[in-house]
């Protein structure tokens, strides 16, 4: 039997008694998103390492760039031959590999935030402009877009560091270039469903103009889809550069980054574990934190998406 | 007195959300005849889908049936097992839904989903190689019969391919397919135009006297049952509030809601009369009081009405959750119509139905006076 | 009607009206037929709307009723054809006079829930109108929004609610003030109570009448509910298929119907004041915009169609004063 879709009972009948006082819908999603303890938490740990990549310099037990060789691949303070002062041991040329770590959170955070605010705003432009406009915008966006997503991120992110050469600036643009396509194919999504609603409608009836529906009508509907794909994508900007670092192409030595860190500790591996492993378990808490705290926000702020 | 085909008793339906406990169905009366058309009629929220599905076990969590009994055919459905009640859906009692586009299966030709319910359900299918040719010849004679013209070709399109009363025609074939003993239709014209949901509607009328079977039509528009069933049930806020055979209550209803809504609607016959709206909404589902739902929109609301509030026989088969004492010429004509209330089953009962109802006649037919004091003393159960 | 203006001439007059969609998408411009992916929406509509008056469309799904009402108002070009607001053609106004006509048309919408921005206030909502033409100061706005919010039956400490915390018929009540808040003369309602209860369409349609006699407005009310037009409209105009096949006063129309549609769909509705008619439902679907049918476009459900029906559109002929027909059967005077 064809019997599937039960209705459940809005209970919103009468809103008068229940919920007296005006509340905005972020307002609402933002209740949701702190009921939420597994997504908080992963939220704090977040904070955490935003902390720690702005105060590196008071939490660091260490100069990062100092070297002692006789410290060369010291293992952990709770091993033998370790001793507490360095917790983490040491790496290759014998400098802390707890300081860098925290250092490394400053590469990882600085980027992965940038690449995120650019590639946001130019996304929302592209795709308010591509959806609000249509026509040939829409086109050339829209086969702009195309174009990207054929490349392998990977292989194009190489590619552009290659040419540009290392620098933090270059690893932001690298990345940018191909990272503001899913967030404007998000927004346009969103401002083609706005722009059709009946409230755009109305406001044209009343003789609005074209930036205050764009600005005042339809932006404001597109923000949160737009900061939940963000903040989900800042995670794998997050391996990206790890993985540019990895490889070389990253932000350049001696500057600390988990990506070099991690391929500086590749040929002592079975030796010394250590100055590998670390690096590579702040990239793991960070990036599953930051998929945890975005879910989170997906939920509350765009329970379409949910499951 | 013939049985009832199906018998709803006190039946409670919850939703556990995070605001609270709706009540979306809160002791529900109702008997469906064999062979009769109920219409079931009531303003979204007022429980008359959530009632069906709850008989066919279909609620969905957060819903929960929390009390009442589901008598079909004279057993228990609440006692038999899960298969047997799967087999009994789409076998014996059939449902179709608001919107066809999302019950059929959007990837499966028409004519597969049809002969799969027959494969399922269909008991007099030959055994072995023939079932399945069966099964489809049975499938092409049920598209002929609801009136889907090139039947042969068309059973093999997909859902997407019809136009929206020919959906509905597709899924009552499904519904039917197996030649239930009732059919639950659900707002089956509530998309369609005027036009087609004409179609529709004559369909099922026509499929119901050939196949015999009885017809429970839910409805928000009081005159798609007006003219299309033989009784009519008026639903609000989780509550039957009257019942009773179609042209009596249309012509004088008893119920303030039900007088409401039929002042408040517009009439082609006369359309410059003047419509008198029911103010207020529909009461929040959560933490209602015991008393009458009606209440804050009732233009005859007493200090009586504070009191939970049962279902009153009013003669001819009707039953309206009215209060007696808010007009006095009503309660008299009910306690005319009320024999011998049976004070004995519970003290404070009786005392209570006795307080209500001022003079009870006597004189009238004791074995009404059996079935009413019996039904009165459920509902007053119910209420309390 | 603003005081000391012409008061002579139609509000609305539409003149051969059509509005065509071009279904191709981008680059498929270039390589499909334009013909096979055209929707007449709109083929041919003309009509006037007096001042003071309510004109009701009704007609089924795909009829073009919706689209009449947004070209109406220029919310949408038309492809041909005139409208004149108050004997100013709207096709040869600029942006500003436009602008500043808008003030003097409104429009109510069917969908309670996407007629309002979920992400604004009720405030800002209802004073849009208000902030674009008049510009009074916030405090001179709350006042004005407070006061429109009590003509429509909503309480002033609403203001700084989101639609979110209203029901439906509450929702509708801010759809309504939204647009009267900028008195125009002339509303049109997009099946205002469609997607309503019965009982809260009453208050509604309730209100609506109110508010006409209140503010001396002019409407074009549209729905598919044959019994509420009926009830709100001085006349009525039946659209089939993008035209108009049937025009005259509501009463006599509702009585009288003179189109074999108009019959069909009277006969169609199902009524509670009305023993049930043995009736025969008209068969078959609305055909598909995207291809009319040639010559009358009812013929292909029509139960008196002809050769001639099939091959020829049939002229508006008068067969009451102000009750027109677009139907064969009224050749040569009234049948």
């Amino acid at each position: 039997m064809t019997a599937g879709a039960v209705e459940t009972p809005r209970p919103d009948a009468a809103p008068e008694a229940a919920r007296a006082r005006a509340q905005s819908i972020l307002a609402a999603n933002l209740r949701d998103f702190l009921a939420n303890r597994l997504a908080v938490g992963s939220a704090a740990v977040v904070l955490l390492f935003a902390a720690m990549a702005v105060f590196a310099p008071l939490i660091a037990p260490h100069d990062p760039y100092a070297s002692d060789l006789f410290r060369r691949l010291q293992p952990p303070g709770w091993m033998e031959g370790g001793e507490w002062a360095y917790p983490l041991g040491c790496d290759a040329l014998g400098r802390d590999i707890l300081s860098r770590a925290i250092y490394g959170a400053r590469v990882s955070m600085t980027i992965g935030v940038a690449v995120m605010l650019v590639a946001a705003v130019v996304g929302m432009l592209a795709g308010l402009a591509a959806g609000y406009r249509r026509g040939m915008t829409d086109v050339v966006i829209a086969r702009v877009v195309d174009v990207l997503l054929g490349f392998p991120y990977l292989i194009l992110a190489i590619g552009l560091m290659a040419v540009m050469g290392p620098g933090l600036g270059n690893i932001v643009l690298a990345l940018a270039i191909k990272e503001w396509v899913l967030p404007c194919r998000v927004v346009r999504a969103e401002t083609l469903a706005a722009r059709e609603m009946d409230y755009v409608e109305a406001a044209r009836a009343l003789g609005a103009s074209q930036r205050h529906i764009m600005l005042r009508e339809i932006l404001p509907n597109v923000l949160s889809p737009l900061v939940v794909v963000s903040t989900f994508r800042m995670a794998t900007i997050i391996i990206m550069e790890a993985s540019l670092s990895f490889l070389g192409l990253g932000v350049q030595p001696p500057v600390p980054s988990w990506g070099s860190m991690v391929a500086d500790g590749r040929q002592f591996l079975i030796g010394a574990w250590w100055v590998s492993t670390f690096p590579g378990v702040m990239i793991l808490l960070l990036v599953l934190a930051i998929n945890l705290a975005s879910q989170g926000l997906r939920d509350a702020f765009d329970p379409r998406l949910r499951r | 007195m013939t049985a009832p085909l199906l018998a709803i008793r006190d039946l409670r339906t919850w939703f556990h959300t995070r605001q609270g406990v709706v009540k979306a169905v809160d002791g529900v009366d109702l008997d469906v005849m064999p062979g009769e058309c109920l219409g079931v009629v009531g303003e979204s929220g007022s429980g008359k889908s959530v009632t069906f599905l709850s008989v066919l076990g279909l609620v969905k969590p957060p819903g929960r049936v929390e009390a009442g009994r589901v008598i079909f055919g004279g057993r228990d459905l609440a006692k038999l097992p899960p298969d047997e009640l799967r087999a009994l859906r789409g076998r014996d009692i059939a449902i179709t839904l608001q919107d066809a586009l999302t019950a059929l299966n959007p990837a499966l030709r028409v004519e597969e989903q049809i002969v799969e319910t027959i494969l399922a359900h269909d008991r007099d299918l030959p055994p072995g190689r023939g079932r399945s040719a069966a099964a489809r010849a049975k499938a092409l004679e049920m598209l002929r019969l609801v009136g889907i013209p090139d039947a042969e070709r068309r059973m093999h399109d997909y859902p997407h391919q019809f136009s929206g009363g020919m959906r509905q025609r597709v899924m009552i074939t499904i519904a039917l397919a197996c030649r239930p003993k009732l059919l639950i239709a659900d707002e089956p014209t509530t998309a369609l135009d005027v036009t087609v949901q004409a179609q529709v509607l004559a369909l099922i009328a026509r499929m119901r006297r050939a196949l015999g079977m009885s017809v429970v039509l839910i409805s928000h528009n009081l005159g798609v049952v007006a003219r299309y069933c033989d009784r009519i049930a008026l639903m609000y806020a989780g509550q039957v509030v009257e019942t009773g055979p179609t042209r009596a209550v249309i012509a004088a209803p008893y119920h303030p809601y039900t007088q409401g809504l039929l002042r408040s609607m517009p009439l082609l016959s006369d359309p410059d009369r003047p419509i008198q709206p029911i103010d207020g909404q529909v009461p929040d589902l959560i933490d209602l009081e015991p008393e009458c739902r009606f209440l804050p929109r009732c233009p005859r609301a007493a200090e009586i009405c504070r009191q939970p509030v049962p279902l009153l026989p009013m003669g001819d088969a009707r039953l309206a959750a009215v209060d007696p004492a808010a007009d006095s010429n009503e309660g008299a004509r009910i306690s005319a119509r009320l024999a011998a209330v049976d004070p004995a089953a519970d003290p404070n009962e009786g005392a209570r139905i006795s307080a209500r109802l001022a003079a009870v006649d006597p004189a009238a037919d004791p074995n009404e006076g059996a079935r009413i004091s019996a039904r009165l003393a459920r509902c007053v159960r119910a209420a309390a | 009607m603003t005081a000391g203006m012409a008061q002579t001439g139609p509000l609305v007059a539409v003149r051969g009206l059509r509005k065509h969609y071009d279904l191709r998408r981008g680059l498929r411009r270039f390589t499909e037929d334009a013909r096979a992916h055209t929707v007449h929406a709109l083929d041919g509509v003309s009509f006037d709307i007096a001042r003071g008056e309510t004109l009701g469309v009704i007609g089924e799904s795909g009829c073009g009723k919706s689209t009449l009402g947004r070209t109406v108002l220029r919310l949408l070009e038309p492809t041909a054809g005139t409208v004149s607001f108050d004997g100013a053609d709207l096709a040869g106004l600029d942006a500003a006079a436009m602008k500043a006509l808008r003030r003097r048309m409104q429009i109510v919408f069917q969908d309670p829930y996407a007629s309002l921005n979920p992400r604004r206030t009720v405030e800002q909502i209802v004073g849009l109108g208000l902030a674009i033409h008049a510009r009074p100061s916030p405090t001179r706005l709350r006042e004005l929004v407070a006061e429109m919010l009590g003509r429509v039956g909503l309480s002033p400490a609403h203001m700084q609610r989101y639609p979110h915390q209203f029901s439906g018929g509450q929702r509708q009540r801010i759809g309504i003030a939204r647009a009267l808040i900028v008195e125009p003369d002339f509303v049109v309602c997009d099946e205002p109570v469609s997607a309503l209860d019965v009982s809260i369409q009453a208050q509604i349609l309730a209100l609506l009448e109110e508010l006409k006699r209140a503010f001396d407005l002019t409407y074009l009310f549209i729905s598919h509910d044959l019994a509420v037009v009926g009830h709100i409209s001085d006349r009525i105009a039946v659209m089939y298929l993008g035209q108009i096949v049937e025009l005259g006063p509501a009463r006599r129309l509702l009585q009288t119907p003179a189109h074999p549609y108009t019959q069909a769909l009277l006969e169609a509705v199902p009524r509670v004041d009305a023993e049930a008619q043995d009736h025969r439902p008209l068969g078959g679907d609305v055909p598909s915009p995207l291809k009319p049918p040639p010559g009358c476009r009812f013929h292909t459900r029509c139960p008196h169609a002809t050769a001639q029906c099939r091959s020829i559109a049939p002229e508006h002929r008068t067969v009451a004063p102000g009750h027109h027909v677009a139907c064969h059967l009224y050749e040569g005077g009234p049948a």
